[in-house]
């Protein structure tokens, strides 16, 4: 619309005008009401195309961000299989430290790439293969053999020597992993961090537990 | 421009350069100027103290960060070349260490002094609540930074706080994935812990601090309990404006105790730590070494104890209910009592509440620091029994002897003071327990101690108990045999 045409009706909407007006301040034309209503309009498509691209942008961002953050929290457990040596090497009725490197960890790990188990020769083709973590809050235990006990240098946990609960803190037993013999050689299925409701990777289960839920 | 004046105004001239484009005689110098209540006192100043020590923090740390490098193969080892081979790099370790424990103390000193003083009431609720935001961040960094450290004990600190995240019902397993990164420590979970300490809660506590001070300046510095009456919402401000009426500038009338006592801390900080040096790092963090043992730093010495101290069945309460119900405390002091008195000398559950907290605190720092609880792994041959306890013994009992030793029992049962306090000294036991009852208590144990009739053959029995009946001094006879009952 063009701002120089002169508005044929000028004078006499100027007369009327005159006459009715009720306070000067608040009179408009309709082409000024109509510019009104556009740019009105147009901050409004704006504003609210504004808030939409930038909380649809910042969802896709930080939840993108967030799943990558949590991503550990949806794998399953993580386990796999490792030798622990030549079943000839352990002796039957000890209890051996044994070093193996975990077969789940990262190239970078470094020594924290190493992973230890307490393996024990019941028999001639039969092992117990227990999980260093105490099961109270995980530090790891001490074998004596003199006296056939397990103890937690924490909070002082001690397990028998089938890692059975004997005193202290822990709600259960040492933790037992999978194993099998293969080729004359002890395997073991290891690798996650055992915890009391992700405990064993064999179908081992406790026959004492601390119910402490409510 | 007069050349013949011109050096002697270059420090004016330099001056309104810079005031004509930052204007801080219209902002900063009013804000810094702005009206507090007269005597004050110096019970205000630990506030600005914890800023102070913060930047101390974020300065260290980033020398720190520097040389130190976050990989499970190489972080032990900057460590022990910051603490050897940089010029004052244990100096810098111990600035950063010995910070961190006199901040930990201080907010805690400063939340106190709040709590005491109730300014946490009416209008300055949500202070409070940013406050509380502020300390769980900063045991947050206590417990990422000793982590970070990556020795033996380290590690097991990161395996004893997943312990505990796996406890949580239905998410624990996946918990526990989220704070390792992956299914085992490794690289991913110091990695983890490096950015949670270096970023996101230093993130944090900098967003933190700047609210509550935005809160601070916008809500003015409370008065004096005894300068002030009950907190009444309806008159509070018009009290408090009276109150700055007769008030005095905060700097410099105010500000320069917080000036002193800042300086001061940072010279303390530095003198304890050119005195004790810095924390470790301990034996590198190996898996595969299993005779070590795990201590936290001391602010979490007092968490270590009551998980020793309590029964099983309360583990998980202490565990997980009992940290979300003490910050559901703090969260709910402004909210529960947002009006009315302020004064010590009124407020006896308040007072009694933080001398109470504060023994308890101690008491179990202390308790932590002994740890009896703990057996002494190497007591049974590193500890000889004492020599006038095997004089003139029979066979029999010089091999119950050799049995107390071999089976560890010295590990958790001192003789004349020296072995383990996980169990009573025996020295005087014969006075206490006839043979019945020692018998009962070798084979069956109880409550700490495990049940040796397991681990212990007949004949090693007797000859335990044998000795055990000769431990009694020669002026209290041992227990006897009860009479029977009669009928």
């Amino acid at each position: 619309m063009s701002e120089s045409q002169p508005d044929p009706n000028d004078q006499a909407s100027e007369k009327k005008d005159e006459q009715e007006q009720p306070s000067s301040e608040e009179l408009i034309d309709r082409r000024s009401l109509l510019g009104v209503l556009t740019r009105s309009a147009g901050t409004a498509i704006g504003l609210t195309t504004g808030i939409v691209a930038t909380v649809a942008s910042g969802l896709v961002v930080g939840v993108g961000l967030l799943a990558y953050i949590c991503e550990p929290m949806f794998r399953g457990k993580q386990n796999g299989w490792a030798d622990a040596g030549n079943i000839d090497d352990f002796r039957v009725h000890h209890t051996t430290l044994v070093n193996l490197m975990n077969p789940v960890r990262q190239p970078w790990d470094g020594a924290a790439g190493k992973i230890a188990i307490y393996v024990r020769r019941l028999a001639e083709q039969k092992f117990l293969v227990l999980n260093v973590n105490c099961t109270h809050l995980g530090c790891p235990v001490s074998w004596f053999p003199q006296s056939g006990l397990f103890m937690c240098p924490c909070h002082g946990g001690i397990n028998h020597e089938d890692g059975s609960r004997a005193a202290g803190p822990p709600p259960r037993g040492l933790f037992h992993l999978k194993h099998r013999i293969v080729n004359h050689h002890l395997h073991v299925f290891l690798g996650h961090f055992p915890t009391l409701q992700e405990a064993d990777t064999s179908s081992y289960e406790p026959e004492e537990r601390f119910h402490y839920h409510p | 421009m007069n050349l013949k004046n011109g050096f002697i105004t270059i420090p004016s001239r330099l001056f309104w350069w810079f005031e004509s484009r930052l204007g801080f005689r219209k902002t900063l110098v009013p804000l810094a100027t702005h009206p507090v209540p007269r005597g004050l006192g110096w019970w205000y100043v630990f506030g600005s103290a914890n800023a102070t020590l913060f930047f101390l923090q974020i300065a260290t740390g980033i020398s720190l960060a520097l040389v130190y490098v976050p990989s499970t193969e190489n972080a032990w080892e900057t460590l022990r070349y910051l603490n050897e081979d940089v010029k004052l790099g244990w100096l810098l370790r111990a600035v950063h260490y010995w910070g961190a424990g006199v901040m930990s103390i201080m907010v805690m000193v400063h939340m106190s002094r709040v709590f005491l003083m109730a300014a946490f009431k009416y209008p300055r609720e949500l202070t409070w609540l940013v406050g509380v935001g502020l300390i769980l961040s900063t045991w947050g960094m206590v417990f990422t930074g000793q982590i970070l450290r990556w020795d033996s004990d380290a590690y097991w600190a990161v395996g004893i706080g997943i312990a505990m995240a796996g406890r949580v019902p239905y998410i624990g397993p996946a918990l526990v994935r989220l704070v390792l990164g992956g299914p085992m420590i490794g690289g991913d979970t110091l990695s983890r812990f490096f950015v949670l300490h270096v970023f996101v809660i230093s993130g944090l506590i900098l967003l933190l601090i700047t609210v509550h001070l935005y809160l601070v300046l916008w809500l003015g510095i409370s008065a004096r309990p005894s300068q002030s009456k009950p907190v009444d919402p309806d008159t509070y401000h018009k009290e408090y404006e009276e109150q700055l009426k007769n008030g005095e500038p905060f700097f410099p009338n105010s500000g320069y105790k917080d000036l002193i006592f800042s300086a001061l801390v940072i010279v303390v900080v530095l003198c304890i730590a050119l005195i004790f040096g810095p924390k470790g790092p301990a034996k590198p963090p190996d898996p595969t070494w299993v005779h070590v043992e795990p201590r936290p730093d001391w602010q979490y010495r007092a968490i270590f104890a009551l998980e020793a101290l309590a029964p099983p069945y309360m583990d998980w309460w202490i565990m997980l209910i009992f940290p979300l119900v003490a910050i559901a405390i703090l969260v709910l002091v402004p909210l529960a009592a947002p009006y009315g008195e302020r004064r010590m000398n009124r407020r006896p559950v308040a007072v009694l509440s933080v001398v109470v907290i504060a023994f308890m605190f101690i008491a179990l720092t202390w308790y932590g620091y002994r740890a009896p609880w703990s057996p002494h792994m190497y007591a049974w041959r590193s500890r000889a029994v004492p020599v006038d306890l095997v004089k003139k013994r029979s066979p029999t009992e010089l091999e119950g002897a050799c049995c107390f030793q071999n089976k560890q029992c010295r590990n958790c049962h001192a003789l004349e003071g020296s072995g383990g306090k996980r169990g009573p000294d025996l020295t005087d036991v014969a006075t206490r327990l006839n043979y019945d009852a020692l018998v009962r208590q070798v084979v069956q144990g109880g409550g700490l101690m495990p049940a040796y009739g397991r681990q212990l053959s007949a004949s090693e029995v007797e000859a335990l108990v044998a000795f055990l009946r000769t431990l009694h001094t020669s002026d209290k006879p041992a227990a006897g045999e009860p009479a029977h009952f009669p009928g």
